[in-house]
């Protein structure tokens, strides 16, 4: 049997998630800063998810509901699980043949990724929160580096506004940022394997959403400061932010970029293809796990060539994903009461 | 989940091999069906020696294996008091009775009742009496078979401290421990491996230090073990790990200090009969970069090489792999100057880099062996045409740039640095070169990625094998990445069952 792991090393696991979403978005100081009522948002949604999963987790919660039920939600978990993974394979193939190797095949980049991540999600969570520590740890040397590389552009730096159109334009985004968080998700899809203290798991989601939010609002800072109104123009602003900074032995900061990057997708992925896995092997209870791995790591790939991939995770993305967080676990959650007071 | 644990009773403990069945038959009374059993199976084979003398007029045999036995000890403590005998009205019990009571033949005396346990003490150096009239018969321990002196392990080589190593016999293997841990909480637990050889061996512990489920849990591997002939320590550890991984969980040693003071630490040793390599277990990735002189160096210096060792098993396994892919997708990443030399060189061989690369280890891996195989005399010269050959005569003729032959030497004395980690750095290193070329640094990154997955996932006997580093714990780091002072060290035991992370610690309350 899997030994479970802590919530701290869940919640490092889930910031490095966030922030492989950060360290390619383009959004400006002001988009950034919309992550602090943004994850507030994502916290108070993950109440009811973690009373209820803290425990035995979301299915099997569901099956005791109705077992009707549990089957198709399982499986459209899966299908969440693996359309993610694939976007974000398709992602970072797409970082990579449009600064790395430009002259590169996408398909190279989704398969190599997809092979390692599935082979990651079959060695199980265990090994991939022992990895979350020090690629956090590395995540904040890098940031480190950034600042001190960055630091002479700072003489130029203007006073940032974090709601310049207005306070209902800035909880409104906000809101949409609430609802693109995918790492609530993949909590309520890991939280049954992290240790279940009450008190512990609510300072692992807090230290999770702090971190998110320190590492969004320094990374819209920090590609403002660098690149000025030239961030717009740039899809991966932090990237050519990192390759214009002056603290490097070679004046090149974007190699600890990619260093950075692609840790924080592969975990990404992996944890993707083993929520993929971890909700299959509910269904197929004997199956055993490196085959759910290669079957979860096929899906992503396959899926990661499919172009209707990218639509689909962007209407995920567009509300849906929180809704399934939020209203999701409530149902099985008030039967409970319901039956509990009967 | 403890619903469907399986009871404790039912869990697999160790039980010797039994060896042929055929063997399993009593002993009879009458010597003369004895020893005709006996010559029978042992049919021309011509290591058996039987003497049969009359011992107050009773008749007897003496039997053993040439070769196996120290005459002299034998004639002087067993056939002279036995031949000297006098005794009133004689009878086979009353004999008998002398040699098990009033006589002290050798100081390791045994009764044997079964044809298994004849030939198993006779082949392991016992001298065996039968008397004619009493079933069974007696063994006595006058093992005197030649072996190799005690002398300094060649290949775990310290600058101080004890310069003894482990030989090929256990008994004298298990005094050099006994020596130097002189406390009746050491245990030394007979284990015998192999249904045909038959090799004795020894789990070393210290009780009450060592975890009752880690020894458990190496029993219950150990019963696993099928094996015909057991000759070395390496036949066993894959029965002690689990699953695939590059890294192997069990460790090694030569010396009786090292293996003294991993069991001061909770773990568990295996001596086998036979070989001078004791097994180590449970055992971490960081033990790979220990030495015993550490403990002897002054600790900042012990510190840094501790770093240095990690630095150059890091260099040994991802410099060529790195080197490879810069050269071949990334050349903006290197000095200008470098990279006119490179470029230079690149124009002056006929092979990109990989090619050259792996042609070069190739080449290096070859000679490396033959060095290792060959007769000393002969492996010096294949050294010095190797390096010639290599080093100067490629070079020259513009089949392999210097740069290369730069890595590869780098890489090669870094790789001897942590000798333990040889098997794997091998591998990894044809890995990334191969992921470099073709991907590279992409490939690379994503390669150590899958190696540190990898590492990650070993659990040494449910002991994380990555412990201490992940998952984390400060206060052993004192030993791990630094090395702190003895008066440091000294302060707490470190148990090796107590890390974080293993499933044999002890629960911490809420």
């Amino acid at each position: 049997m899997e030994r479970k792991i802590s919530s701290v090393q869940l919640a490092l696991l889930l910031f490095l998630c966030s922030l492989a979403s950060l360290l390619i978005s383009n959004g400006s100081f002001s988009i950034m800063a919309a992550f602090l009522p943004a994850m507030v948002l994502v916290g108070a949604a993950l109440v009811p998810a973690f009373l209820l999963g803290r425990k035995q987790g979301f299915l099997p919660a569901l099956s005791s509901w109705g077992k009707g039920a549990v089957i198709p939600a399982a499986f459209l978990l899966v299908m969440v699980c693996l359309f993610m993974a694939a976007q974000e394979l398709r992602v970072y193939g797409f970082f990579l043949t449009s600064t790395v190797y430009p002259k590169a095949q996408m398909g190279i980049f989704l398969i190599g990724t997809g092979i390692v991540c599935a082979y990651a999600a079959g060695m199980g969570l265990e090994p991939l929160a022992r990895l979350g520590l020090w690629a956090s740890v590395f995540a904040a040397v890098v940031f480190i580096a950034f600042i001190l590389g960055l630091a002479p552009s700072m003489k130029n730096m203007p006073v940032f506004h974090a709601s310049p159109e207005g306070m209902s334009v800035f909880f409104q985004r906000a809101f949409r940022v609430a609802c693109a968080s995918e790492e609530a998700l993949l909590f309520l899809i890991l939280a049954p394997r992290a240790r279940s203290r009450r008190q512990k798991g609510g300072k692992g989601i807090s230290l999770w959403l702090s971190l998110a939010v320190i590492a969004a609002i320094l990374t819209g800072l920090l590609s403002e400061i660098a690149l000025g109104a030239y961030r717009e123009t740039r899809r991966f602003p932090l990237h050519t932010a990192a390759a214009a900074a002056h603290f490097s032995p070679q004046g090149r900061m974007d190699l600890l970029f990619l260093f950075l990057y692609t840790g924080a997708v592969f975990i990404k992925i992996s944890l993707w293809l083993y929520g993929g896995c971890f909700v299959l092997r509910y269904l197929f209870p004997r199956m055993r796990r490196g085959i759910l791995a290669i079957v979860c790591g096929t899906g992503a790939v396959i899926l990661g060539f499919l172009p209707f991939t990218q639509t689909i995770t962007n209407l995920l993305l567009s509300g849906w994903m929180l809704a399934f967080v939020f209203i999701g676990p409530l149902v099985p959650l008030l039967f409970f009461r319901k039956g509990a007071s009967q | 989940m403890d619903f469907f644990k399986r009871p404790l009773a039912s869990v697999r403990t160790y039980e010797p091999p039994h060896g042929d069945s055929s063997l399993q038959v009593p002993l009879e009374a009458s010597l003369a069906d004895r020893l005709g059993h006996i010559r029978d199976r042992f049919d021309k084979s011509m290591d058996l020696v039987i003497h049969e003398i009359s011992v107050c007029g009773i008749s007897c045999a003496v039997l053993m294996c040439e070769g196996l036995v120290s005459t002299g000890t034998f004639s002087e403590i067993l056939a002279r008091p036995l031949t000297a005998l006098t005794m009133e009205s004689p009878t086979p019990e009353k004999i008998h009775e002398w040699v098990l009571s009033d006589s002290l033949m050798a100081p390791d005396q045994k009764e044997i009742k079964t044809y298994f346990e004849l030939y198993r003490f006779m082949m392991s150096g016992f001298v065996i009496l039968f008397i004619d009239g009493v079933p069974g018969g007696d063994a006595f321990g006058l093992q005197g078979f030649p072996g190799r002196s005690v002398g300094e392990p060649e290949g775990e080589t310290n600058m101080r401290g004890s310069r003894e190593g482990f030989n090929e016999l256990l008994r004298p293997n298990l005094a050099m421990i006994r020596r130097r841990f002189k406390t009746p909480d050491l245990i030394f637990e007979m284990i015998t491996f192999g249904e045909k050889s038959l090799t004795d061996g020894a789990l070393v512990y210290c009780r009450g230090t060592v975890s009752p489920a880690l020894l458990a849990r190496i029993r219950r591997r150990l019963s696993k073990v099928k094996l015909d002939v057991a000759l070395e320590t390496g036949y066993l550890s894959p029965f002690l790990e689990k699953g695939f991984s590059l890294f192997s969980s069990i460790g090694y040693t030569e010396r009786p200090d090292t293996l003294c003071a991993k069991v001061a630490e909770g773990r568990v040793a295996l001596l086998l009969d036979g070989t001078p390599f004791a097994l180590i277990m449970p055992y971490l990735f960081n033990e790979h970069f220990q030495s015993g002189d550490d403990y002897s160096h002054r600790p900042y210096f012990a510190t840094f090489i501790r770093w240095m060792k990690m630095l150059a098993f890091g260099f040994s396994a991802l410099l060529p792999g790195i080197y490879v892919a810069i050269g071949t997708f990334h050349p903006e990443l290197l000095p200008d100057i470098l990279l006119s030399k490179l470029i230079e060189s690149d124009q002056s061989t006929p092979f990109s880099l990989m090619p050259e690369a792996l042609l070069v280890f190739f080449l290096y891996e070859i000679m490396r062996e033959a060095g290792l195989r060959m007769p000393k005399p002969v492996s010096h010269a294949v050294s010095i045409v190797g390096a010639l050959v290599i080093g100067d005569a490629a070079v020259t003729a513009g089949i392999i740039g210097a740069p290369m032959v730069l890595v590869v030497a780098l890489t090669a004395i870094s790789s001897f640095v942590v000798p333990t980690l040889y098997e794997p750095v091998t591998i990894l290193r044809f890995a990334f070169i191969l992921l470099g070329g073709l991907t590279g640094l992409y490939g690379v990154l994503l390669g150590l990625c899958a190696v540190l997955i990898n590492l990650l996932a070993v659990d040494s006997l449910g002991i994380p094998a990555a412990a201490p580093c992940a998952p984390f714990s400060l206060y052993v780091l004192r030993d791990t990445l630094f090395r702190w002072s003895w008066r440091t060290l000294a302060r707490k035991d470190l148990r090796v069952a107590g890390l974080n992370g293993s499933d044999m610690a002890p629960k911490r309350g809420r």
